[in-house]
């Protein structure tokens, strides 16, 4: 194949996509409810925003880069939420380590694994979906 | 359907174009620039509609269409997404990078003595891509949309407008969306297409475009999803511009660090 360059028309056209939304969702959105240090339930929030209001911040990695990432903890511009009860079997004393230091890996390696099994159930709940749903709706509506 | 060629009345300008206004129909309410007529929008005969002065329903309107005809315009895909692709890392000592890659792929061809522009979803090795619900094979070409049209309504350009939703799990995770050169076709797209009207050539041809979401993370773990929008448009001369179709692409980076976060 020899992959010219396609002929271009020079049309000006205006957009019909635009300014579409982030979505946040995780453990520096969500509360944590604990019972002698045990996470026995979440109150799981979904914040959203448009893309131009999304918060963000930069942040010097270690390696000398920056990284910009959306902050955490914001208040969104929409937001849902719901009860999740965290089956015994998932529960955990575990923190998550909010890219605070000096990390404690095994804390930090329980909770990642936890945390990714309680959103994977999460995301297949009613509230979930409903709650997702209703987030991009009201941000399609702003 | 278009505005007859004999007599004209208003009611035609209204079958045609519409009523935006409601109420009484009006002939000023179908100068071209108003709410009813695009601007550049011609009559049977290739005269622009006028956008002010005189109108005269015969001369100006008769055989008049309001959008491009098309013999038909078909979605392809099932589900509420055209494809879906996944990656998974799992990295360890705090940094992570991982993309998504996939191609857009336009193909015209001839259907009998038709014209077709079809839009293509290709996986590539960057990613695992699934297309109705299946697994999709690297370098194959999924249809999203077949639009036919006659010759001689054949399209002069077309455009993929492109936008980007972004859905993320807590952290120090960047997201990024890079719209890039496609390969492997007759014609590349070049790097920036979103919206840049390119000439709808004779069949048969091929013409790639590529998109990347590259994620970055440090000591993220978790899950990035992007939807890419997409709205297919053809432009035709003396029509307004159609969308033929708007459809998603889902893109979920899935991350997962461990050990150390230096």
């Amino acid at each position: 194949m020899s992959d010219l360059q396609a002929p271009i028309a020079e049309i000006s056209l205006p957009k019909e996509n635009n300014n579409f939304y982030t979505i946040s969702w995780g453990p520096g959105e969500w509360t944590e409810n604990r019972t002698d240090g045990v996470i026995k339930s979440i109150d799981f929030v979904i914040k959203g925003w448009l893309n131009d209001n999304a918060p963000t911040i930069d942040r010097e990695m270690h390696n000398g880069d920056t990284i910009n990432h959306l902050q955490w903890g914001q208040t969104g511009s929409v937001e849902e939420s719901f009860n999740w009860v965290v089956p015994e079997d998932l529960q955990t004393t575990a923190t998550w380590h909010g890219h605070n230091h000096p990390h404690d890996e095994d804390n930090d390696d329980l909770y990642g694994t936890r945390s990714k099994q309680w959103l994977s159930l999460i995301k297949q709940t009613n509230e979930y979906i409903t709650a997702h749903a209703s987030v991009i709706s009201q941000l399609e509506a702003l | 359907m278009a505005v007859p060629t004999g007599t004209v009345c208003l009611t035609d300008l209204r079958t045609e174009f519409g009523d935006a206004n409601g109420g009484n129909v009006c002939l000023t309410e179908y100068y071209a620039g108003g709410s009813n007529v695009s601007s550049g929008i011609t009559n049977g005969s290739g005269t622009a509609i006028p956008s002010s002065g005189t109108l005269c329903l015969k001369s100006n309107f008769a055989g008049a269409v309001s959008v491009i005809p098309v013999v038909s315009n078909t979605q392809n895909y099932t589900g509420n997404v055209a494809a879906e692709f996944s990656a998974v890392l799992a990295y360890s000592g705090g940094f992570g990078a991982d993309s998504i890659t996939y191609q857009l792929v336009m193909r015209t061809s001839t259907s009998g003595s038709n014209y077709v522009a079809t839009l293509y979803v290709e996986e590539t090795s960057d990613a695992n891509g699934i297309y109705n619900s299946g697994g999709m094979t690297t370098g194959t070409l999924y249809p999203v949309q077949t639009v036919t049209f006659t010759q001689g309504n054949w399209p002069d350009s077309y455009a993929l407008d492109h936008s980007v939703s972004i859905q993320t799990s807590s952290g120090v995770v960047n997201t990024g969306t890079s719209l890039v050169a496609g390969i492997g076709e007759n014609y590349t797209s070049g790097s920036g297409w979103d919206n840049v009207t390119f000439t709808l050539l004779n069949p048969t041809t091929n013409t790639a475009f590529r998109t990347t979401h590259l994620t970055t993370g440090e000591c993220f773990t978790g899950t990035v999803i992007y939807t890419d929008t997409y709205s297919l448009k053809f432009i035709k001369s003396g029509y307004p511009t159609l969308t033929a179709v708007t459809f998603n692409i889902s893109c979920e980076q899935d991350m997962s660090h461990s050990g150390l976060c230096p």
